[in-house]
């Protein structure tokens, strides 16, 4: 049952009058600690941790707010700060105002109630341009909306909200590439992000590819961790060493409850050694990993993202293809689709990708070998006949993309390479984007621009390898292990 | 056909990070921060094609200091192995990238690997007349063998780096300063105070024609500390207030906080209670909160309480104090100075007439002394106090085990 608003107003202006008449209480009591002006303003004044610390960061909060006050009623500051700041009796500060106590009463009663509005607003104002700071360092989202996963959102929602017992403070999302574990964390931590759970996130990006053959050791992909978090995390380590990183990231994450989310974890033994060391630094914050792996250890709630069952396929492939303004209403179009590449979100965008300039008979015909599905061969027929649709200027850039990694980078560095003119760069950018070839990995802001691991090593393995005219997209190598 | 479009797109991409981590370091380090997958992912292609490999290895040897300063060594040290397999037969490329494999060994915590690779850099530069990189593998070594504690050695390497900078004309403000500041801590560091402030003001007279102001910094809190530790308390203020103000301007507030530590000791040192607290104070900042470092912060409790105890604040001082403590228990790496901090609160306890604390809080701090007093002045300075405050309160010390 929802509270009564009213309700609400009123325990707060209670809170507030008790937190008044404690200004000089060094008892550690009426303080105003869980606000986030307190935590703003604390982080601006030195202080130990004391009760006398505590204490003076709870009468800057009320000050600012009474200074505030006193633009729209000076009388009502002028007679709080008597009364609680200067500690005199109610008869004093009434003759100094010259009114009798009765209707000082009345002043102090109604000078606290705009108090508490003020607060009230400004703690709502910071709240929100904190949420908007946070949104904008999260990657920009692929989809507007997901399919098929709304109970499992839910259940990791509470997962990492819980308190107590039930909490689990690392939840990993598993499955196989182009599943949607990225889009699906993405929306997650925007979902959670106005209920003010999480004083602070940080999105991690620890793709790491592995050099001359040899992947990095797990403790190395830790450490980069660390690296990556001291980074974005506020404050900055104390020294260049990874001790001086860890005790940074340590401090910072048992102090503000922060949502740590590390994606595309690619091997085993990383995804191990991250959740070991998370599991010491994370205090009451809580991290969120998107992994290929299953792990099997204590400790993590695991969520593992299967293929989209026919309802949910079909839904999404609705809904891209009114995005794409691409006219068909005859579900049996879409169950084709779907019987030839199975419920995998990129797989289902790709094929609609193609649709404006390939019949579909002959996308149905190319991808209808049932051997397909059981291996990346079906990502092989579709970026192949994708490739082939594309004009040289798009070709390019695929390639580009592929030269720069699954990492991506800015649309400047991107044309500075390709050595195109804005309006080529622009219209084979947006041609890519179009086919679900090239996804934004930045924020809206600050757009990054990258290909899916899969399409890289289609690049990588038919095209760059010189197979190009061959049929050689069929191995039945697969990129991923099963979960 | 599509390969060699892709090899002019990888051949773009090592020139466009060749041009970008030319130069000025400060301003490309968040560059190499947020585009390293990038930087790796294009010299891994680079390497993958012969012809474009030898760009790649110099590009190595251009961006090899952006992952040692930002902790990035040990991912980049297969990248800079890579680069020396395509430079077999290219001696100057290989004494090139030995240094830069030196310095990433280092950077990870592997100082044994950093002497061998310098060493063979070095041994290889000398047989190719290659002067600049036999000068800087000198000095590469005198500062791993600083950080290994050997300072003969240290020594050795730094002045025949400097001996070798003047001799082939190589000779940079930059790299001279560089040198005699790790000269300067040699000598300070076997205590020859006189030659280590003079040393450091040679380092101060060359970095002051640079623009490089943290490492001119660097070097004023060194001199100051080699000023303060020969009681020459005015000198040492002086020093680190010029050391703050290089810092001025630079987003460094932990660095700061570091030589308003030192400021409050020397004050601390003169019995000047007032002054010393209020650089103590200045030290305790926010940003050094949000950094968690542990060490700087058990440092200045330690002092604040220090200093509150000497002025009787018996209560506020107890408590910084052991905040303090339960840190350098934390860190468990520091016995000297956990020894200090368990000293102070034996004071506090004569103070309040608690004896036996007193007595035990004396024992245990000699006791972590036991084993720092051959090589470490201050723990023979302390060890030497606390046995007297013990006597002088009727304890007794039990020798240290042999």
């Amino acid at each position: 049952m929802a509270i009564d608003p009213e309700i609400t107003q009123r325990i707060f202006y209670k809170r507030i009058l008790r937190t008044l008449r404690a200004w000089h209480s060094v008892t550690g009591k009426e303080l105003l600690d869980d606000l986030l002006l307190y935590r703003q303003l604390g982080e601006q004044m030195a202080h130990d941790g004391s009760v006398e610390a505590r204490r003076a960061v709870t009468n800057g909060v009320l000050l600012a707010a009474i200074t505030k006050l006193a633009g729209s009623d000076k009388r009502g500051a002028k007679v709080l700060e008597m009364r609680f700041m200067d500690g005199e009796m109610l008869a004093t500060v009434a003759q100094h105002v010259s009114t009798s106590v009765d209707h000082l009463n009345h002043v102090q009663r109604s000078a606290v109630e705009t108090l508490v509005t003020i607060l009230q607003q400004d703690e709502q104002m910071l709240h929100d341009s904190l949420r908007d700071t946070m949104e904008g360092r999260l990657p920009a989202l692929d989809s507007r909306r997901l399919f098929g996963v709304a109970s499992v959102m839910d259940v990791i929602g509470r997962k990492l909200t819980e308190r107590g017992d039930a909490a689990s403070p690392l939840v990993a999302i598993c499955g196989l590439g182009g599943i949607g574990k990225t889009a699906l964390a993405n929306v997650i931590v925007r979902q959670l992000l106005p209920e003010g759970h999480f004083e602070e996130i940080v999105w991690l990006d620890v793709a790491s590819e592995p050099f001359s053959g040899q992947p990095p050791a797990p403790d190395v992909v830790f450490e980069q961790l660390v690296a990556d978090a001291s980074r974005k995390l506020p404050g900055e380590a104390a020294q260049a060493t990874h001790r001086a990183r860890r005790d940074h990231v340590q401090h910072q994450l048992r102090s503000r409850r922060t949502l740590l989310v590390v994606d595309n974890l690619e091997s085993k033994a990383a995804t191990l050694a991250v959740i070991d060391g998370l599991q010491e630094l994370l205090g009451p914050s809580r991290a969120l990993l998107t992994t290929r792996h299953r792990p099997n250890i204590g400790g993590v709630f695991v969520v593992v993202l299967d293929e989209l069952p026919e309802a949910d396929a079909l839904e999404l492939l609705r809904f891209e293809a009114a995005q794409r303004n691409l006219q068909v209403n005859d579900d049996a179009v879409w169950r084709q689709i779907y019987g030839v590449t199975g419920g995998n979100p990129l797989a289902l965008k790709l094929v609609l990708g193609m649709m404006p300039d390939v019949p579909l008979t002959v996308i149905l015909t190319d991808l209808g070998d049932p051997q397909l599905r059981k291996t990346n061969a079906l990502y092989n027929r579709i970026y192949r006949r994708a490739w082939r649709q594309l004009e040289t200027d798009a070709q390019d850039l695929l390639l580009a993309m592929a030269s720069v990694g699954p990492s991506g980078a800015t649309w400047e560095w991107l044309q500075s390479i390709c050595g195109m003119t804005r309006n080529q760069f622009s219209a084979a950018l947006t041609d890519l984007t179009g086919r679900s070839l090239i996804i934004n990995r930045g924020s809206a802001v600050a757009p990054t621009f990258a290909i899916h691991r899969l399409t890289e090593q289609f690049l990588r393995r038919h095209i760059i390898g010189g197979q190009e005219d061959g049929d050689g997209g069929d191995s039945a190598e697969s990129p991923d292990s099963a979960p | 056909m599509s390969q060699a479009r892709y090899l002019r797109l990888v051949e773009a991409n090592l020139d466009r990070w060749l041009a970008e981590t030319f130069g000025e370091e400060d301003k490309q380090l968040p560059l190499f921060e947020e585009n390293r997958a990038m930087l790796l992912h294009v010299l891994q292609e680079g390497f993958a094609h012969p012809t474009l490999a030898r760009k790649a290895a110099e590009l190595v040897v251009q961006a090899s200091h952006f992952p040692e300063k930002s902790g990035y060594a040990r991912e980049w040290l297969p990248v800079v192995r890579r680069a020396l397999a395509f430079a077999a037969d290219d001696p100057v490329l290989r004494a090139r990238l030995l240094n830069r494999l030196g310095s990433t060994l280092a950077a990870g915590g592997d100082l044994d690997g950093a002497v061998e690779a310098h060493e063979a850099a070095l041994q290889l530069a000398r047989l190719i007349d290659l002067y600049d990189e036999f000068a800087d593998a000198h000095f590469r070594l005198g500062n791993v063998y600083y950080h290994m504690r050997d300072l003969s050695r240290a020594e050795h390497y730094a002045r025949e780096a400097l001996r070798l900078y003047i001799e082939h004309g190589l000779d940079t403000p930059v790299k001279v300063a560089a040198a005699y500041n790790l000269l300067g801590l040699v000598e300070l560091a076997e205590s020859r105070l006189v030659d280590a402030q003079h040393l450091f003001l040679k380092a101060v007279a060359n970095w002051k024609k640079t623009a490089q102001r943290v490492y001119h910094a660097r070097t004023l809190l060194n001199l100051g500390n080699a000023y303060n530790s020969g009681g020459q308390h005015a000198k040492a203020i002086q020093a680190y207030r010029d050391a703050l103000k290089q810092l001025q301007g630079t987003n460094l507030p932990v660095e700061r906080s570091g030589i308003n530590l030192n400021l409050g000791t020397v004050y601390y040192d003169q019995e000047q209670w007032h002054d010393a607290m209020l650089y103590y104070q200045l030290a305790n900042t926010p940003e050094l909160e949000k950094s968690g470092s542990k060490r700087l912060l058990a440092m200045i409790w330690t002092s604040v309480g220090d200093t509150q105890i000497e002025t009787d604040q018996l209560e506020i001082g107890e408590r910084h104090l052991r905040d303090g403590l339960r840190l350098w228990e934390e860190l468990g790496d520091d016995p000297v100075n956990h020894a200090n901090a368990l000293g102070a609160l034996a004071n506090l306890h004569v103070k309040r007439e608690q004896l036996n604390d007193a007595h035990n809080g004396y024992r245990r701090a000699l006791a972590l002394l036991c084993g720092q007093l051959e090589q470490n002045g201050w723990a023979q300075e302390l060890e030497a106090k606390f046995r007297r405050r013990l006597a002088a309160v009727g304890g007794s010390a039990t020798p240290c085990p042999s």
